[in-house]
Formats: structure tokens, C-alpha cells, sequence
């Protein structure tokens, strides 16, 4: 597991808060629920200001990671800070953190004004301020004449406006967001993405963002998590993510990959020379610090690395499906010893080849990643 | 295109039976409530001198006022116990919420003479007191389970993540209650008050049990019914009837009438979300 601390590039910081304290602080929390460990020993640190991502398929502890981190959840061990303040026993209405609900939780029998003012209400601030700070809150997410608006009057992108809004008024320490554009058909989430990042580099509120869909978070995040089975695989910038994951299952979750089986022989050039288990072949490639020598290891290639034709490294076997989808044509080739190879190309300039012909694949060194098998 | 006059169907026929078998009976009581024949053997002409004898009536003007007290304390008292009833039973487990409901559909099941006499003789035994007091534990018994059951029933509907989201927005639980949970729960809150109200209003059998020399409406109904039917009881039927016509409208009216209809069939589509 990787100390998500030690991540990578220093995020972006803005006007939100004070750098230098961390927004959130994650130290080694837990969750059980009897005997399954939804979250196993998580370390992460969010800075003020930076839009993090948690991604992972459903059921691996990403959304009991938000619900430990707003309160709703105790984490069975480790300790949660808040903006320099350890909230590990503080109930959620007195941390300083707000979410955004996956299916908005929004209040019914309040029209879309009440709904934004609630938390202001709350902390008894004078009407005149509520009624200017609320109006302001409508403008920023877009809905500046739908204060007197029924929640049902609302369609699923204004609803989750309001639910934005709501959360965003109290100027929280960090915005928890749980899957908030599930519910959203697809054109209503790439608008709504952009809404979302709009407005967080306005605000400059640290968001902590959960989803299911990567390119959803890495088209909205300065840096992402990536959860399998209650731990943290890796964190990093989306490019570090997709082109240098730390693990095999990092690979395969983030977009496409075709993985290699071979072994490490030896190191230097940039990377690892390695002798492929299909044909015996050696390539050079990057790779995951730290493998030894002998080591078993897989390397990953992305589709769109792969082309078909001549190249410093090449692959050969038989194609077994061309589907020419507009922007690209991905073939699927039967590489022997390697099983399927996904080749997406965007431009070709050679004729499509039929089902059944000998192909040979090409790809760059560089362009390769090793990962532990 | 041809026209013909549209013969009805069965289920009409049924249907209207029905209808005439369970509002005959009170047209009856209205009509004769205005009968000038004492004996009512047949119509004997428009008086409202019954309703002005049986308000003059002293038995049964404090009868009536009697009534109304238990209604209203029996009401509050339900309310009381069915509100955190329903709200604990949704933060249960499996095994307490099946004692729970056990304990409310007994209260319910259990033959009302069985329940009003046992209390009766409980009451004796421990030397307390028959009367006003006695007649409102009585119904609330009863009373507070349905007033549990329609409450639990608005409950269910209710997604725990409302709750969750105005604690996520600063509210300590018993503001989240007020603000959020109570709000919601109106609806059903409304409509079992008012069927409490209607049921401790007319019921007989526990407050014949438990009255001691206290008599409430229905008890002094059936006591004078017991000789003969007199325009006077009639009149009294039709006076309780309007006034619970005019409770339900008054509270619809209150509430609205789109919450009003929403009282009945909206509470579950409000929630649909």
C-alpha cells in the first residue's frame, strides 16, 4: 500500500485556506462492518484547495471513506483532521465539512431557497446576511431565479445545483462529494463537470470527490486515489495514474491496458530490460521503482501506444477483429504466448487488414510501464 | 355511429348496493333528525325541535363535553406515545422492531371487550379510580397503535440520508427533528390524530367498562337507546356527524388543500424523490 502522503506533485493551492495545514488528514483510518474491513488502514492527505478524486469500482470503501470523513461513519481505528483539528469523536454537525449527497438528500418541503439556507439558519446568522449570502450562493451555481422554485419543480441538474449550493454556502473546510452526477445522463455530466470545476476554482474549497468513472475524475482532478477492496492502490496526478500505475490493478482499472507477462534481466538505459515470457524477447522499458532482479512482472501498454506495422519494438500474431469506430479503429490481435492484444489507432495509413491475417504490432520502449505481477 | 343508452354493468349494480347498505343507515338518522312525528313511525313533517331538546338537554350537553376531553387527551396522549415509537423503530434492530410491531398489532387484534374488560378489572384491583382518567388510558391503548402504524407507515417512506444531510449542515439532532424529520412527518401526524379523535369520540365499549359515573356521549346514546329510539338520540348522531365533517374539512382547509389532498393520496409521491 502507498503512503498517499508521500504523493507526488504538490497540488495546486489557492486563496481556500491556509497551505501549509492540510485540509484533510487521513491517518490510518479503518472501518469494519463485522467481520469485512471496508477500509483497511487508509493514509491520505488532501490540500487546501486541491480537487482529489477517489475512484474505485462499487463496494470498495470509497463511499465509507466520505462517510467517515462527514461524520456519518466511526472509523474503527486512525484518526481524521480536519483542517488541523482532529474531529475523530466531533459528530458531523460540528465538523467542518459538508457533502454532497448522492442522490441529493435534498429537503422536499423546502423550496430551493430554504433548501440553500439551511445551514446558515443553523448557525443563526442575522436574515438580511442568509438572504444575501443565499442569493449569492443561487448565482454562483446557476440558478438565480429559482429561489422560490419546489424541489420536484427541479430537473436532475438544477437539483444537484441546489445540492451544491447548499453544501458550498457553509464554506466548508473540504466538500465531500459522493457520486453526485450518477444520477445524470451523460450530456448533463460533462456540462455538470464543468460546473463543478468552475466553481471549485472560484471558491477555491478543497473537494474531495467520489466516482466510479475515471475519466470523470481525471477530467476534474488535480490528483486521484484509486481504491480496490478498502485500500489505496496508488495516488497521483491523472498522468501518473494512466501512464505509470503502480500496480496491476491500477492498470486494468484506469482505462484500457494490454498487459505482457516477462521478467526483469537486467537495468539500466532509463528502465528495465526485460525478457518477454511469450517469445523470449528483450525489451527496455520504464517501470515501477524497486524491482529486483529475476522478478516476475507485467508490462502494461496502452492501446493507443500500439500501432500496427514496423517499430523499435514489435509483436507479432493474427488478427482476430477490426471495428472501425470513427475516431479510431481498434483491432483485437492474437498474439501468441500473450493471449489478446487491443490495438486502438486514430490514423491509419495502411489498408485495413481481414480477420485471420498475420499482423505485427509496434510499439516504443517508452511507452511501455512495468509493474509488479 | 349509433347511440344506446349504456345498460350497467354488474359491478355498478354491486357497487350502488354497497354504497346504499353503509349510507342508508345514516341518511336514516339525518332524516329523522328533522322527523316531527315523536315516534317516527312515519315522516311527520320538518322540525328542528329535537336538535333544540337535546341541546337543552343537560346530560347530554355534559356528555358531549365529556367526550370531546377524552377525544382530545387520548389524541394528545397517542400522538406522544406513537411519534418516538415510530422513531425509534426505525433505528432498531431486527429484533426489538419485531417486538415492537408485535406489541402494537396485539394492541389492535385484541378484541376491544377483552382489553376494556381486563383493564376494568385491573382498575378494581388496584383500587384506582373509574372515570374521565380511566376512559382516556383506555383508548389510548388501542388508539396509540394506530396512531403508531400510520406514523411508521409515512416513516418508511422517509430516506434516513434527509436526516443525514441537515446533521452534514450543522444541525444537532433535535433541530434535524424539528426542521427536517417533524415536517415531513405532518402529513401522517394529521391524519392519525384525526382517526384517533374519531375513534375515542365514538367508542362505547371502553368507556362503558371504564366510566364509573362519568359518561361520555356514546355511552349516553346507548343507555337512552336502550328503551326506544327517540328523535332526540337522532338528532344527537347527526350533530357528532356534522361536527366530524366539519373537523376534517377545517383541518384540510388548514392544511392546504393541495397538503390537504396530498393528506391522503400525495403523502407517498411528495417522497418519491
Amino acid at each position: 500500500m502507498i503512503d498517499a502522503a508521500s504523493g507526488t506533485d504538490a497540488p495546486r493551492g489557492t486563496e481556500g485556506g491556509d497551505e501549509s495545514v492540510p485540509a484533510v488528514s487521513l491517518r490510518g483510518i479503518s472501518c469494519a462492518f463485522g467481520s469485512t474491513l471496508a477500509v483497511d488502514d487508509l493514509h491520505l492527505e488532501l490540500a487546501a484547495g486541491e480537487f482529489f478524486s477517489l475512484i474505485g469500482a462499487s463496494g470498495c470503501g470509497k463511499s465509507t471513506t466520505l462517510r467517515m470523513i462527514a461524520g456519518l461513519q466511526r472509523p474503527t481505528a486512525g484518526r481524521i483532521v480536519i483542517a488541523g483539528r482532529d474531529v475523530t469523536d466531533v459528530s458531523p454537525e460540528r465538523r467542518e465539512v459538508n457533502t454532497v449527497f448522492q442522490h441529493y438528500a435534498l429537503f422536499p418541503h423546502l423550496n430551493v431557497f430554504e433548501n440553500v439556507a439551511f445551514g446558515l439558519r443553523e448557525r443563526r446568522l442575522p436574515k438580511r446576511e442568509v438572504a444575501r449570502r443565499v442569493e449569492d450562493m443561487l448565482a454562483l451555481v446557476g440558478l438565480e431565479d429559482r429561489g422560490g422554485a419546489k424541489i420536484r419543480e427541479l430537473s436532475g441538474g438544477q437539483q444537484q445545483r441546489v445540492a451544491l449550493g447548499r453544501s458550498l454556502i457553509l464554506e466548508p473546510a473540504v466538500l465531500l462529494l459522493d457520486e453526485p452526477l450518477g444520477a445524470l445522463d451523460l450530456k448533463l455530466r460533462r456540462q455538470m463537470q464543468l460546473v463543478l470545476k468552475q466553481v471549485q476554482s472560484r471558491v477555491g474549497i478543497t473537494f474531495l470527490y467520489v466516482t466510479h468513472d475515471q475519466e470523470e475524475a481525471f477530467a476534474m482532478s488535480d490528483r486521484v486515489g484509486v481504491m480496490g477492496s478498502g485500500v489505496l492502490a496508488q495516488v497521483g496526478t491523472p498522468q501518473e495514474i494512466y501512464h505509470r500505475p503502480a500496480s496491476p490493478f491500477v492498470a486494468d482499472f484506469v482505462g484500457a491496458s494490454n498487459r505482457l507477462d516477462g521478467e526483469v534481466v537486467g537495468r539500466g538505459g532509463g528502465g528495465y530490460e526485460l525478457s518477454l515470457a511469450a517469445d523470449g524477447r528483450r525489451i527496455v522499458a520504464p517501470g515501477c521503482p524497486g524491482l529486483a532482479l529475476g522478478a516476475r512482472v507485467g508490462v502494461v501498454i496502452r492501446p493507443e501506444a500500439l500501432t500496427l506495422g514496423e517499430g523499435e519494438q514489435v509483436l507479432d500474431g493474427t488478427l482476430a477483429d477490426a471495428s472501425f469506430l470513427g475516431s479510431q479503429t481498434v483491432y483485437t490481435i492474437e498474439v501468441p504466448g500473450c493471449g489478446a492484444v487491443t490495438v486502438a489507432e486514430t490514423r491509419s495509413n495502411h489498408a485495413l487488414p481481414s480477420p485471420g491475417e498475420p499482423v505485427r504490432i509496434a510499439f516504443a520502449g517508452d511507452d511501455a510501464w512495468v509493474v509488479p505481477a | 355511429m349509433t347511440f344506446r343508452l349504456k345498460r350497467p354493468s354488474g359491478l355498478a349494480i354491486v357497487t350502488a348496493i354497497v354504497l346504499v347498505f353503509l349510507f342508508a343507515p345514516i341518511v336514516v338518522v339525518l332524516l329523522n333528525a328533522f322527523n316531527g312525528n315523536r315516534t317516527l313511525d312515519s315522516w311527520g313533517g320538518f322540525t328542528g325541535r329535537w336538535f333544540s331538546e337535546a341541546f337543552r338537554d343537560s346530560s347530554v350537553r355534559s356528555a358531549l363535553w365529556v367526550s370531546v376531553r377524552v377525544a382530545l387527551a387520548s389524541t394528545a396522549l397517542s400522538l406522544i406515545i406513537a411519534i418516538p415509537a415510530a422513531l425509534w423503530a426505525r433505528r432498531a434492530g431486527p429484533r426489538a422492531r419485531a417486538l415492537l410491531d408485535a406489541t402494537t398489532y396485539m394492541r389492535i387484534v385484541l378484541p376491544e371487550i377483552v382489553a376494556a374488560a381486563g383493564l376494568f378489572l385491573l382498575f378494581r384491583r388496584a383500587q384506582l379510580q373509574l372515570g374521565m382518567a380511566a376512559i382516556i388510558a383506555g383508548h389510548v391503548v388501542f388508539t396509540s397503535a394506530y396512531a403508531t402504524i400510520v406514523i411508521q407507515a409515512r416513516m418508511a417512506t422517509l430516506s434516513g440520508s434527509l436526516e443525514e444531510a441537515a446533521a452534514d449542515l450543522g444541525a444537532v439532532p433535535w433541530r434535524a427533528f424539528y426542521r427536517v424529520t417533524l415536517p415531513l412527518l405532518r402529513p401522517a401526524i394529521i391524519v392519525a390524530g384525526l382517526l384517533v379523535f374519531t375513534f375515542s369520540m365514538d367508542d362505547v365499549i371502553t368507556s362503558a367498562f371504564l366510566s364509573g359515573d362519568t359518561v361520555t356521549l356514546p355511552v349516553l346514546i346507548f343507555g337512552l337507546m336502550r328503551f326506544h329510539v327517540t328523535p332526540e338520540v337522532n338528532a344527537i348522531a347527526a350533530g357528532v356527524t356534522v361536527l366530524t365533517l366539519v373537523t376534517f374539512s377545517l383541518s384540510a382547509a388548514l392544511l392546504g388543500w393541495r397538503s390537504g389532498t396530498s393528506l391522503v393520496v400525495g403523502a407517498r409521491t411528495e417522497e418519491a424523490e
